[in-house]
Formats: C-alpha cells, sequence, structure tokens
C-alpha cells in the first residue's frame, strides 16, 4: 500500500484520482490501473510487443548499417540486381562486396543493394521522423490547448485569448492538410527535418482541442479552486497538476498521430517529394520499388507491409490506451 | 437561431480572406520558376529565355503578384503559367471528373458502414465483431497506395482488364451502353480504394454511436414496454444514433481535393488532386494558390453545412 | 423491418451494378469488342502534355512529338537521314557574294580601291581563269552603289532595376560602294581566292567601325563584335530557291503558297514572339516570294546548317498574321495593354494547329490526350490509321498497365524489361536509336577539374561496359564523343575511355593528388571533394550517379550525389553555372553538324549550352570552319577532328547511347496496298538509321497477326 510519503506536501495530496482511490481503499496508482486494464486487451498488447521490436530493431539496425557497418546499405552489386529474397549471393561478386552470411535476405534492388540493410536503415529513419513531428505537434498543441483552456476567459484587444485560439486552429484547420504539406514540402530544400517540422506544425489542432477541452472541465474542479485557495502559483498548478490529468486523451491521438505521421511520410515519399537519398526511408524504398513491381515485386511488398505492421501496430496501443483511459470501460473492467 | 447562423456565416467569410492571403504568401517562398523555358534545347540562347520571363510577370514584388491574382480571380481572368490557358475553367473541368469519383466512394462508404456498424454493435463481443474491428484497424494502417498496387497488379495481370483513367482509350465510337458500363468499372477500383479507409472509420463510429445509444433508458424502457427488438433497434434507436450523422455530411466536401491526391496519380484520374500535384510539380502558381484556396472555401463551406444542419437538427440550438 | 432489409439491400446494390460493369469492358485480347473500330486507332503516350503546338515557339520534345506528324517542313530527312524535299519539290542553291570598296586602300595594280576598279580586277581574273577553280560557278559581276542600312539588333542591357532585359538596338549602317559577284554554288573560299587579285591584305584589319550609328553609344559598343557579320569587307549571301510542291493544301483547305514559307520566317525572327529558335534563322537576309510557288531565301553570310534548318514545320499565314491576329482580338476583346502585347504565342492556333501533313489535329484536353485524325486532304498518301492519340500518362508502371490491357498500343519499356517483352509472343520487340547519349559533365571552372588527366582519371574509374551491361540490360552502345553514332560526323575510329582504375589511380598521382592516412585523395593538405548532381525521375541516371560514386570512393575521392527537382536542377545549378559534376544528356540534332552553342568557347556564359565551360581554340576554329563550310565532305572530315580532340580532353566523361526497346501489338504491320487492290503486310522494323516511326502512316492493326509478305 503506498502512502503519499511526505505528509506536509498539500499539493500532493490534492490530486484526485488518487484521492479517489484511496477514499475506495484500492491501493494502486493510476498507472499501475491504466496498465491493468491495458493488459487484458490482446490486441493492444501484442502491438505493444511489435514496437518494442520495432524500437530495437530501429536502434540496432541504425548502429549495424552507419556505426559499425555489418549491412551496407549502400554498396552497389550490379551482377547481383533483382534477386529474389532469400538467395544466395552470385559467384561473380568480388570478396569486398560479399554480403553478411553471402546471402540477401529480402533481395536485391535495380542496383544490386541489400533490401534488408536498407530496410535496417529506414526502420530508424522512419520512426524518428513519426515520434519527431508528433513530438513537435504536441508541443504546439499542448501549448495552444493549454493556454486557450486556462486563461480563456482574458480579454485580448477585442476578442478573449480563447477566441483567438481557437480562430487560430480553426484558420489552419480549414487548409487541406496533406496538399498543404505536399505544397510546402515540394516548395522547400529536401530535407528530413523540414518534413518532421511540417507534418509537425499541420498536425497539432487535435490535440489542442482536447487539451483546452480538459482544461476547461478540470479548471471548475475543486481542486484547482483549493489550490488557488492555497496561494500555489499558476504555472504549478498548470504543469504540476492539471497537465498530467489531462495528459489521457492528449496520450491516445499521440499514439495514433505518429502512426499518421508515418503514413504521410510514406505517402510523401511516394509522390517524390519525400526525404532524399541518401536518406533510406521506408517510403523511399516503396517508391523506387514500384516501377519494378512487375518483375521485381518483393521490393515494393516488403516495404509496404512493414510500414502496415508499425501503423496497425501504433493503432492497436493507442485504441487500446483509449479504452483503458476511458472511465465507462474501466469501471466496467474492475 | 438566425443570430448563430449570420453570426457563424459572418466570420467563416473572414477567415476565407486571411486563408487565401496565408496561402499566397507561402507559395512564394519557394525557388525555381515556371518549368515553361525548355533550356536543354541546344537552339536557345540567354535573350531568348530572359524575353520570356518578362512575359509572366516573375519579376515584380510580391505583393503586386497577389493583387495581381486577386484581380484575375475575380474577374475570370486568371491564367495557368504552364500552358496559359484560364484557371478557373480548368479547374472546373476537373472537377467534374473528381466529382463522380467522390460521389461513388461516398455511396459505397455510407451504404457499406451501416449495416457492418450496427451489426457490430448488437453482436458486441462476438468473433464477427473482433474481426470486423481489426480488419477495420488494418485498413486504416494500410497505406492506400499499398493496397491498390496490390489490387492493380492482380487485376491487370489475371483478367487483363484496363484500370488506369477515366474510361478505356479507344472506345469513344462504341455504343452508348458499352461506354457507359465503361465509365462505371473504371470508377470501380479507385472509389474501391479510397472508400475502404472510409468505411473502416465509420463503421467504427456507427457502431460506437449504436453502443451509446443502446445503453440509454429509453431504450431499456422500450424494451420494457415488451417492444420486440427490431422495432427497438430500427424504430427507436437507430433514429437517435443517426443524429450526428447528418452533420457530418457537411463535413465530407473537403474530401474532394484532399484526400484524392494520392489515388488520382495512381489511377491517373484527371480530377482535382491531379491537378494540384502536376501544379506543385510544374510551380504553376496560380493553380496551386487557388486550389488550396478553394479546398480552404470547401472546407469551410462544409463547416457552415454542418453547422447549419446541426442547427436545424438539434433542437438546443433553435431554442438559443 | 423493412429498414433492416433496406440497409443490407443498398450495398448489395451498389456492388452489384459496379462489379457486373466488368463484364463489358474491353481486354487486351478482345480490344474490338463492341468496337470495331479500334482497329483504326492508334494510342500511344509520353509522360509530359504537350505544351504549345506550333513549331515556331516549341521547345519540348512531347510538342514536337505531336507536331511531327501535323506539320511539315520545306525538306525533311529520309530513312538514312538524308535530305530530301518535302513540302519543297526540289531547290537551288547559289551565291552572291559582296566586295566592299576600300577607296582609302591601293590595289596590287596601284590603283585606289574603288569599286569599279575591283569590279575590273575581278573580271579579268575571272575570265583569264586565274582564280583556282571558282571561275567556273561566277556568272556576273555588278556595281551596287552606296546605300544606308536600317537593321535592330538585339543585346542584353540592364533596365531600371538593374536586371539584364533584352533590349532592342536600331543601327543605321552607311554601307559603302560595293561589287557583287554572282555564283552559280556557294564558294566558301571565294574571298581567300580573292586575295591574290586584291591584294593579299584586303579582307583583314576591319574598317567599318565607323559606319555604325546607334542612338546609345554604350550599347553599340556592346555589339561590337558582331558588327563585322553585319558589314563586312567581304560579304558571302548565300541564296536558296525552293521551288515549292504544287496542290498541297492546309487541313482548312487553303492552298499552300510560298507567302506561308516569308511569314514562317519573319514569325521565326519577330521579337513578339519570343520564338526559342529564332537564333537559327538570324542569319537570313530575306526571304522573298517570287510567285506562288517559289521562294527564295537569301543569307547575310555562309552557314552550312541552312538547308537543315528548314526541316522546321511550316506555319499557315492566313491563320497567323496581323489581319488574322487582329480578328482574333477582336473576338476576344482584351484591354489595351493585352492587345499591345498580343502575338503568334498568345493565339488559339497554338491550341488548335492546322498543318499540312498527313493528320490534323482533332481535339486537346489537357494533360489527358491530344487527338489527331487522319488528313483525307493529303497531297501524299492517305495514313493507314483513321484516330491517333497522344495520351499523357506520367508515369512508366501506368503505361504498362495500359499497355498490357490494351489501352496503348505501343510501350517504350524500361531496359531491364527488354528480355522479357522479347520473349512474350503477344509482342514485338523493336530497337529505336536515336540521336542520344548520356554523359557526365564536369565543370571546368573548378580548380580541381582543371587537368585533363584528373578529367581522364575519372572517366577511366567507371566500368561503363558494366553500366551497359547492367544497368541498361544491354541495350546501349558507348559513346565516345560529341556526335552521335548513326551520324556520319561521327568518326568511329575513336577509342572510347578503356575501364582502368589503377591507371586511374597513377594518373592522379601525376597530378599530385595521393592518398592521405584514412585512403582518400589530398593534394596540398585538400581532400578531393565534390558534389554530383542530377534531376530526379530518371532512374537510369539515378543509377549512374550511385555507380559513379562507388567508384570514385574506391579511389579515394568523396563524392557526394543529390537528385533534385527537373526545373530547380536546370535553373539552379545548371543555368546558374553552380555545380562541380551533372549527370545529364543530349539528344536530337543528328543530322546537324553545328556544335557551336554546345562547344564553343564564346557559349560558356550563364543560361548558355556550354556550361562545363570547355575552352579549347583548336575546337573554337574547327567549329566555326564547320560553320562555313559547304562541301559535306569536307565538312565530314572536320567534324571527325573535332570528335577526336574533344574525346581526348574528356571535358564529359562520355557514357552511353541508349538502345530504346518499344514493344508494340503484334498485330500491328506495315499495309502495302498492292496494284491489284489486295493488301500485302510487311514486318515493322527500325530503319537503317534506327527510327522507327518513319513508316508510321503505313501502319495499321489487324484483327490477328498477319501473314508477311516475303
Amino acid at each position: 500500500m503506498s502512502m503519499p510519503t511526505d505528509p506536509t506536501d498539500a499539493s500532493a495530496a490534492l490530486t484526485p484520482v488518487r484521492a479517489d482511490a484511496e477514499a475506495l481503499g484500492i491501493a494502486e496508482t493510476p498507472a499501475q490501473q491504466l496498465w491493468r486494464t491495458f493488459r487484458k486487451d490482446r490486441l493492444a498488447m501484442l502491438g505493444l510487443y511489435v514496437l518494442f521490436v520495432l524500437f530495437v530493431v530501429a536502434l540496432v539496425g541504425d548502429v549495424l548499417t552507419s556505426w559499425w557497418v555489418v549491412f551496407d546499405p549502400t554498396t552497389v552489386r550490379l551482377p547481383d540486381k533483382l534477386l529474389p529474397p532469400l538467395s544466395p549471393a552470385s559467384a561473380a561478386l568480388a570478396k569486398d562486396l560479399l554480403p553478411p552470411f553471402h546471402s540477401y535476405p529480402f533481395g536485391t534492388d535495380e542496383l544490386g543493394r541489400n533490401v534488408f540493410a536498407r530496410m535496417l536503415q529506414g526502420t530508424f529513419v522512419s520512426l524518428s521522423v513519426g515520434v519527431v513531428a508528433v513530438s513537435i505537434s504536441l508541443g504546439i498543441g499542448v501549448t495552444v490547448g493549454g493556454l486557450a483552456g486556462f486563461y480563456g476567459q482574458r480579454k485580448l484587444g477585442p476578442f478573449s485569448v480563447d477566441s483567438w485560439l481557437m480562430r487560430f486552429t480553426d484558420v489552419v484547420l480549414c487548409f487541406p492538410t496533406f496538399f498543404l504539406i505536399l505544397t510546402v514540402v515540394a516548395l522547400l530544400p529536401p530535407s528530413i527535418y523540414n518534413i518532421m517540422i511540417v507534418i509537425g506544425i499541420t498536425s497539432w489542432m487535435s490535440t489542442a482541442r482536447f487539451v483546452r477541452a480538459e482544461f476547461l472541465a478540470l479548471r471548475e474542479q475543486d481542486f484547482v479552486t483549493a489550490a488557488k485557495a492555497l496561494g500555489l502559483p499558476e504555472w504549478r498548478i498548470i504543469f504540476r497538476h492539471m497537465i498530467p490529468n489531462a495528459m489521457a486523451p492528449v496520450l491516445v491521438s499521440a499514439t495514433i498521430n505518429v502512426a499518421h505521421a508515418i503514413l504521410t511520410e510514406s505517402a510523401l515519399s511516394f509522390l517524390g517529394f519525400g526525404v532524399r537519398p541518401p536518406y533510406a526511408t521506408w517510403g523511399n524504398i516503396l517508391a523506387d520499388g514500384r516501377s519494378y513491381i512487375f518483375d521485381a515485386p518483393w521490393l515494393f511488398l516488403i516495404p509496404g507491409s512493414a510500414i502496415l505492421l508499425v501503423v496497425l501496430a501504433f493503432n492497436l496501443v493507442g485504441e487500446g490506451l483509449r479504452d483503458a483511459l476511458n472511465p465507462k470501460l474501466r469501471k466496467r473492467a474492475s | 437561431m438566425w443570430r448563430f447562423l449570420a453570426r457563424t456565416i459572418v466570420q467563416r467569410l473572414l477567415l476565407l480572406v486571411v486563408i487565401s492571403i496565408v496561402s499566397h504568401t507561402v507559395i512564394h517562398l519557394a525557388p525555381g520558376e515556371p518549368s515553361e523555358v525548355d533550356s536543354m534545347n541546344p537552339m536557345m540562347k540567354a535573350e531568348d529565355i530572359a524575353r520570356i520571363r518578362k512575359s509572366f510577370h516573375l519579376d515584380d514584388p510580391i505583393y503586386l503578384q497577389y493583387l495581381h491574382w486577386m484581380k484575375d480571380l475575380c474577374t475570370g481572368e486568371l491564367k495557368s503559367f504552364r500552358d496559359g490557358l484560364p484557371v478557373v475553367p480548368k479547374i472546373w473541368e476537373r472537377f467534374l471528373n473528381s466529382l463522380p469519383l467522390f460521389l461513388c466512394t461516398t455511396a459505397i462508404v455510407w451504404t457499406a458502414s451501416f449495416p457492418i456498424g450496427i451489426q457490430a454493435a448488437l453482436k458486441r463481443g462476438s468473433r464477427y465483431d473482433r474481426s470486423t474491428t481489426f480488419i477495420a484497424y488494418t485498413l486504416i494502417s494500410i497505406p492506400g497506395f499499398f493496397l491498390s498496387y496490390v489490387l492493380i497488379l492482380w487485376v491487370v495481370r489475371i483478367f487483363h482488364l484496363p484500370v488506369i483513367g477515366l474510361h478505356t482509350f479507344g472506345t469513344e465510337s462504341a455504343t452508348g451502353a458499352l461506354r457507359l458500363m465503361d465509365h462505371i468499372w473504371h470508377l470501380v477500383i479507385p472509389s474501391l480504394m479510397a472508400a475502404l479507409t472510409g468505411i473502416a472509420v465509420l463503421s467504427r463510429y456507427v457502431r460506437a454511436q449504436m453502443l451509446e445509444v443502446l445503453e440509454q433508458d429509453y431504450v431499456r424502457t422500450a424494451r420494457a414496454k415488451g417492444l420486440d427488438e427490431v422495432h427497438v433497434v430500427y424504430g427507436h434507436a437507430l433514429r437517435n444514433a443517426l443524429l450526428p450523422f447528418v452533420t457530418m455530411f457537411g463535413l465530407l466536401l473537403p474530401g474532394l481535393i484532399s484526400g484524392s491526391v494520392i489515388f488520382e496519380q495512381i489511377f491517373a484520374w484527371p480530377g482535382l488532386g491531379l491537378l494540384g500535384y502536376e501544379a506543385i510539380l510544374a510551380r504553376d502558381f496560380p493553380v496551386i494558390l487557388t486550389l488550396n484556396f478553394m479546398a480552404a472555401a470547401l472546407t469551410l463551406l462544409g463547416i457552415l453545412l454542418s453547422d447549419i444542419l446541426y442547427a436545424l437538427v438539434d433542437p438546443r440550438i433553435r431554442l438559443e | 423491418m423493412g429498414t433492416k432489409w433496406l440497409l443490407i439491400a443498398l450495398p448489395l446494390i451498389v456492388f452489384g451494378v459496379l462489379v457486373q460493369s466488368a463484364f463489358w469492358v474491353p481486354t487486351y485480347a478482345s480490344q474490338t469488342r463492341g468496337n470495331p473500330a479500334r482497329l483504326r486507332t492508334f494510342l500511344r503516350a509520353s509522360i509530359g502534355d504537350a505544351k504549345v503546338l506550333n513549331p515556331v515557339i516549341y521547345s519540348d520534345a512531347s510538342s514536337g512529338e505531336v507536331m511531327a506528324g501535323i506539320f511539315e517542313g520545306l525538306v525533311d530527312a529520309d530513312q538514312n537521314l538524308k535530305l530530301v524535299g518535302r513540302l519543297a519539290d526540289h531547290w537551288q542553291i547559289r551565291e552572291d557574294a559582296y566586295v566592299a570598296a576600300l577607296p582609302e586602300r591601293k590595289l596590287p595594280d596601284g590603283r585606289p580601291a574603288t569599286a569599279a576598279h575591283i569590279a575590273s580586277l575581278i573580271e579579268a581574273a575571272w575570265k583569264g581563269a586565274r582564280l583556282d577553280g571558282i571561275e567556273a560557278s561566277i556568272q556576273g559581276l555588278e556595281l551596287v552603289p552606296e546605300e544606308t542600312r536600317v537593321l535592330t539588333e538585339s543585346t542584353l542591357a540592364s533596365d531600371a532595376k538593374g536586371k539584364q532585359v533584352p533590349t532592342d538596338v536600331e543601327l543605321t549602317i552607311a554601307v559603302p560602294e560595293r561589287v557583287r559577284i554572282h555564283l552559280s554554288k556557294v564558294e566558301s573560299q571565294l574571298f581567300k581566292k580573292l586575295e591574290p587579285v586584291l591584294g593579299s591584305g584586303y579582307f583583314r584589319d576591319y574598317p567599318f567601325g565607323a559606319r555604325f550609328k546607334a542612338k546609345d553609344p554604350r550599347l553599340l559598343q556592346q555589339l561590337s563584335e558582331k558588327l563585322p557579320d553585319l558589314l563586312g569587307i567581304g560579304e558571302h549571301n548565300p541564296i536558296v530557291t525552293f521551288y515549292l510542291r504544287p496542290g498541297v493544301r492546309w487541313h482548312d483547305g487553303v492552298p499552300f503558297t510560298a507567302e506561308d514559307v516569308k511569314f514562317t520566317y519573319e514569325a521565326l525572327v519577330s521579337p513578339r514572339n519570343a520564338s526559342p529558335h529564332a537564333s537559327s534563322y538570324e542569319k537570313i537576309k530575306s526571304v522573298e516570294v517570287v510567285d506562288e510557288l517559289t521562294a527564295r531565301v537569301t543569307y547575310s553570310r555562309l552557314y552550312a546548317p541552312a538547308l537543315i534548318d528548314w526541316m522546321i514545320g511550316l506555319i499557315p499565314k492566313h491563320l497567323l498574321d496581323d489581319a488574322a491576329l487582329e480578328r482574333e482580338m477582336a473576338k476576344a476583346s482584351l484591354s489595351p495593354a493585352a492587345r499591345a502585347t498580343f502575338s503568334v504565342r498568345n493565339s488559339e492556333f497554338n491550341r488548335h494547329p492546322v498543318g499540312t501533313g498527313p493528320f490534323r489535329f482533332a481535339e486537346w484536353h489537357p494533360d489527358q490526350f491530344i487527338r489527331l485524325r487522319r488528313n483525307e486532304g493529303y497531297w501524299g498518301a492517305k495514313a493507314e490509321y483513321l484516330d491517333v492519340f497522344f495520351r499523357v500518362i506520367p508515369d512508366y508502371l501506368t503505361m504498362e498497365l495500359e499497355f498490357q490491357a490494351g489501352a496503348l498500343d505501343r510501350y517504350d519499356a524500361p531496359p531491364h524489361q527488354a528480355a522479357r517483352y522479347r520473349n512474350n509472343p503477344a509482342y514485338h520487340l523493336l530497337a529505336r536509336k536515336r540521336g542520344s547519349y548520356s554523359y557526365i559533365a564536369y565543370n571546368s571552372r573548378r580548380p580541381q577539374f582543371q587537368d585533363v588527366r584528373v578529367r581522364r582519371a575519372l572517366g577511366m574509374a567507371i566500368d561503363v561496359d558494366s553500366i551497359i551491361k547492367y544497368v541498361l540490360s544491354g541495350e546501349g552502345k558507348r559513346a565516345t564523343g560529341p556526335y552521335y553514332s548513326n551520324t556520319p560526323f561521327n568518326d568511329p575510329s575513336v577509342e572510347p575511355l578503356a575501364y582502368d582504375p589503377a591507371k586511374a589511380l597513377a594518373l592522379l598521382a601525376e597530378t599530385g593528388w595521393k592518398k592521405n592516412a584514412r585512403g582518400m585523395l589530398e593534394k596540398d593538405g585538400k581532400p578531393f571533394q565534390f558534389t554530383l548532381v542530377t534531376n530526379n525521375g530518371n532512374p537510369q541516371r539515378k543509377a549512374i550517379m550511385t555507380i559513379a560514386q562507388e567508384a570514385w570512393r574506391k579511389l579515394g575521392i568523396d563524392c557526394k550525389i543529390q537528385a533534385f527537382e527537373w526545373t530547380v536542377f536546370l535553373e539552379d545549378f545548371v543555368h546558374k553555372l553552380n555545380f562541380d559534376a551533372v549527370v545529364l544528356g543530349w539528344s536530337g540534332g543528328e543530322i546537324n553538324p553545328d556544335l557551336y552553342q554546345i562547344w564553343h568557347s564564346s557559349q560558356g556564359g550563364q543560361y548558355h549550352l556550354n556550361y562545363p565551360g570547355y575552352d579549347n581554340p583548336r575546337v573554337d576554329e574547327l567549329i566555326v570552319r564547320i560553320r562555313d563550310e559547304y562541301d559535306f565532305d569536307a565538312q565530314v572530315a572536320l567534324t571527325h577532328q573535332v570528335h577526336r580532340l574533344i574525346a581526348g580532353d574528356q571535358p564529359y566523361t562520355f557514357l552511353y547511347e541508349p538502345v530504346e526497346p518499344i514493344a508494340i501489338d503484334k498485330r500491328i504491320a506495315l499495309v502495302e496496298h498492292q496494284p491489284d487492290g489486295s493488301e500485302a503486310y510487311r514486318k515493322i522494323e527500325p530503319t537503317p538509321s534506327g527510327s522507327i516511326d518513319f513508316y508510321f502512316p503505313k501502319w495499321r492493326k489487324l484483327a490477328q497477326e498477319p501473314e508477311y509478305a516475303p
């Protein structure tokens, strides 16, 4: 049974969820409760395992292809071009060009490059684009939503803060997101950072709305009034109390947004606007493989299936989180 | 209610102006010039190239270019950089091409989602529900271009059927019935691909709505009153569950431009999405700006439509 | 209850209607299902849409392809790349040469060089056969009095904002007395042969600068290099008289006459039309209409490519002259500002062309297709196909899909698919060769590329034969120099660069590049580093970049590669001369030996075509001589020399000339009508010069693959 360690830490005792738990005599933190509910969802757990494997593969893959090069994604081996998966390397190759284990687990592309190596390199890039883009959008979304929710009624000129921020959100929402991303990415110099930033600044709107809604609800709660009465500074209230409680829907939407960002990046690569060489992303490999779809379908099927798997995993985890965080369901589960 | 509507309309109009200015500014941060001048041709000289640039106003400051655009757009004089044709008729022609695709996709999505979603809600927890849930997630996760090519490969390789474009080329002088069927066939695969994600999302939403409605008190009352299940579900619950979907109609409009770029590119469907894509590649400023502007305008129109429908349908607003 | 069944029935109905349509649609095998006219329709595709269907102002290949069937020029190239008449039935070439009088100088016999004295000396030499053979061509002499000529020349000048814009300068020239010599053929060595008669220094020391006047002396100064071309001491005026084919009509029925030839010339050089081809026609002094079917073109100086330039499609005067443009403007009710700049460029004609060719324009849906119909009133043999569609399909995969479904009759297969199509019984695979080659160009302004040994070493490190074998799947040939191998200008004895990385390293060492501790090449403490760029969307170029990068990495060179969108690539890198090395290609112009714009050292400025900045004075001299050389064999000898010199200097690493595999439906054959009314069929093969489309008007699709005539 866990108790607040410092009885004089007044703010800690005011957390509503913990207060409920104590009143009901249930001895677990919200995190533990979340995990317990989440575990019951088999599909979501499967997704989580996949993501874990993915992160490991991404890190290991980046090491094995860039730092301590075991699988070289750039070596050109013309005699071995367009070999199907699990083919052995041909005898015509020079010694220093041979791949590890003398075989190609995923086959080769039109220049004889090892598709397995390229997929390894791409895992890290694809994932990082998704994560960074969503981090950016989270940062912007939480700021905008939080400010609108907390300071909403204060006036700034003719309109309230809430009004300004929500109108601004509306303007950005109106733009056809994919078309706008396409426009900007096509016009800026080709760079992975540009893509991350652009995806980030076009997907913060739903996060902002969630945070604002949560803040509006939380603001009326007793614990906030009490905190204000106690004289706690505003920033402390926001950061220490409100944001952690508002995080629930944000977490869910963040997970799903990572999936969406990965899909968007691969769509951009597919259209030819994505990350340029030398980076290999799954979208790139897919786009290159498209021309060989009749002659070398593995070039297309392998990255496509990988994207499907990863995005599906993120979606399942996100949905699992949403169900686990849903109070109605939670009551039923326990 | 009228005050509500009036306020909304004015707000949306202001947003429209802001959007046009923003979208115009974004474009001009770009490098590159219109690709009209083909300098790989050994027969061109510098003076020839510079002379061509002059005739396209490319050397004026930005705000003058914006005013040029606004003026030309309103007088219908706006001409594309690529081929000098007026922009608005071009967009209109492409719009007419996008429209059947959009309508077919919407028809498939909306007719298929409801039975699937309702059945999932009714048989909640069953194998049917779980498998449709899993399929829905898969459909949302699969990249559209990936699935499209897999399907195209299959159809072309096995059946040697044409899948690309608006109609099969060479059938211009065939019988009217054949041409009609040909048009319909060419609609099938692209709209099916575009519809899959929509079905996944919408059926989940239908399911969620039905579940929520089925828990309401009045449903329990109806059951307690002794009404048979069919009447309860289809007579009472469904009608109330459908309420939010009425307002969703309005939000469908933006899909005409935004979602279609990829599918139109894959299937070479000469619609608005493909027009935008080609315009971006060719730095065709007037077309890009107008499309962005129109997409935002459509979104605004959609939101406005939703607002109006919402006001009409929800009695609480009406009494405000 | 009803609602439930409705909910289930609706989607089933929708699906049912959609799926049943598949049974009506024609497939590859049954292309004529419900549509027998399919056999008379030819469908082809290209990646990009045409821009403008007007031969005078077009500049892209897609427009050119479509126009090939619609427009015709005065001359054309036959299947062996020899010039034959098309709209011109035959032609005659002769010359009028002018010698200007220089009264302040003395002739060898002591008299001042007035026109009369010069004429008498020349006449004497002519009659006395002392002109080294030229006297056979001289037909007569006459005196030409002084005159004032007014010309407009164009140059670049800074406008109010400091930008370089093309500016027209009006020049007034006080032309001195001259002697006109009529010659029956072009004698390019005439003035050299006159030197013994008039004095060896007669044609040197240009004295006429003062005879030019312009409003702005600074602009005149900028034109100073051009002045000898505008008024020379000796001036060649080659004259080509074209005798036009009778009975030719434009697609709208109006007869074709010499007025159209003159009008086409005027449209080409008019600054209002901003024609990209204007520079080729600026050597023309005038085009006169002698009579309805005779046009006389006078050139202001020697210009060997003259006839080749008349392959350009002619445009109709009655639809594009000022009166016609006036009518268009009136119909369109334009603002005064728009009226002032209205020209051929703005005309509706460019979207609805009218020509004289075997096909007439029918309709154009932008970015979708262009449709041509057979010209029933064609002066030559009518085409077999009734309809030709040029579809726009922006990617190769879609093209292949359409081809396999029977919605395209012709497919440009990428090299790696050639084997698959060759072995497929349903298709013919043809190998098209047209003038084109790929190369890697080095910017000679960058210090590391200035030594020829470095460039040769870089070229030797790349195994081009292996590129041809693997990237092109064998469909290609080594390129050795600036002339295409299917033309006589190419010197077949020039050997391609050998693949020898060891020798390459040795050459680099000779120039001071040694391997440092990390195995990278270094000179004076600086590593050998540069960036190789090319454009997106071309898988062969991408492969070349990657292969070159790897090959050079093994030598110890750090090469980075980047690909950009085509317009950005051209504008920011090529045109601005802002590159280290690029992968590019040239195509077209096989029949033209003139390399001025690509290889002359004066063409090394921004927006010009000699972007590597190649500068070899000997090659410059030869290029100018080729332009002036009218004798074909002499010209070929000169081009062989140029070929050898450029191959030796390796300003490019010349890579390969691709052979383009083209797949067509086996049911398409060449139709030949026999005198007894029946049809004989022959298989479609490339011509000796490698062209596939030469006999296109004779192609037709049959219900099944025919029996071929022996």
